[in-house]
């Protein structure tokens, strides 16, 4: 389990949170988590692939864009 | 028994499952992976619907549906740069993008849902028959319903369903029939 820099905002209920993670490729990808599956400044992700740049995360839970894995950079990975 | 991302990309590499294009490593989830819309759709045609008000379908071996489609819909190819607005409350039939085959003999059958981030703006992508049975070949097609109260842009290639596989218990009848035909001594 990963630790992955993000954006973290409380959500429309108590345990809700909406994380915003920015990608490689420079957008920013919007997920609603539990709180359970977040930090202050971090989400809970699973690596699944890594290039020289770049870590395929799994999300816990799909994107508003559709994705359940996004790539970002390695700086964006907090603790591994 | 539901396959996990591993066994799916597996399944692919030894053709148990073919997926034309094969699709990307993020399009994968734990255990399904997404497949994209096609660019043509068929919408209804309402001037049509509007000429036989009254007329009434009967399910059944007298129907014939290619000629019930071609007479109530219309081909539509989704401008790739303005998409296509499925209103409130429409229905249309759209396809996947790319292609998919399940070999009778590799005891895979699969399901294909809606993803979660398009069911929340109302997006549905079957009615009622999400099963893709073993030795299914082709494009999937998928009866795409707005039930939220705004419209939805359709873009082609836009990730709009997940497939999720399946193993069977055994072999269908098919499938043996199939493998062992040709078999000889």
């Amino acid at each position: 389990m990963n630790r992955v820099k993000a954006k973290i905002e409380r959500g429309s209920i108590g345990s809700e949170r909406i994380a915003y993670i920015t990608t490689a490729g420079g957008t920013r990808a919007e997920v609603l988590l539990s709180a359970a599956q977040t930090g202050t400044n971090h989400i809970l992700a699973v690596e699944v692939a890594r290039d020289k740049n770049n870590v395929l995360i799994e999300l816990p839970q799909e994107t508003s864009s559709g994705d359940w894995r996004v790539w970002v950079n390695k700086k964006q990975i907090l603790r591994e | 028994m539901i396959l996990t991302d591993r066994e799916i990309q597996t399944f692919l590499a030894t053709r148990q499952i073919n997926i034309k294009p094969k699709p990307d490593l993020v399009r994968y989830s734990s255990t399904s992976v997404d497949l994209t819309l096609a660019k043509q759709l068929r919408e209804w045609s309402f001037d049509q619907i509007e000429k036989t008000r009254g007329e009434i379908i009967t399910p059944g071996p007298k129907l014939r549906y290619s000629k019930f489609r071609d007479k109530y819909t219309k081909k539509i190819n989704i401008p790739t740069s303005k998409g296509y607005a499925l209103a409130p409350n429409a229905f249309v039939l759209a396809w996947t993008h790319e292609t998919i085959n399940l070999p009778n003999h590799s005891r895979i059958a699969a399901r294909v849902e809606g993803k979660s981030s398009l069911a929340r703006l109302g997006l549905g992508v079957h009615v009622t028959a999400p099963t893709i049975h073993a030795g299914f070949e082709g494009y999937i097609q998928l009866e795409l319903c707005n039930h939220g109260p705004v419209s939805i842009r359709l873009i082609p290639g836009m990730p709009i369903c997940q497939l999720i596989f399946e193993m069977t218990f055994g072999t269908p009848e098919k499938g043996y029939s199939g493998k062992f035909l040709r078999q000889t001594k």
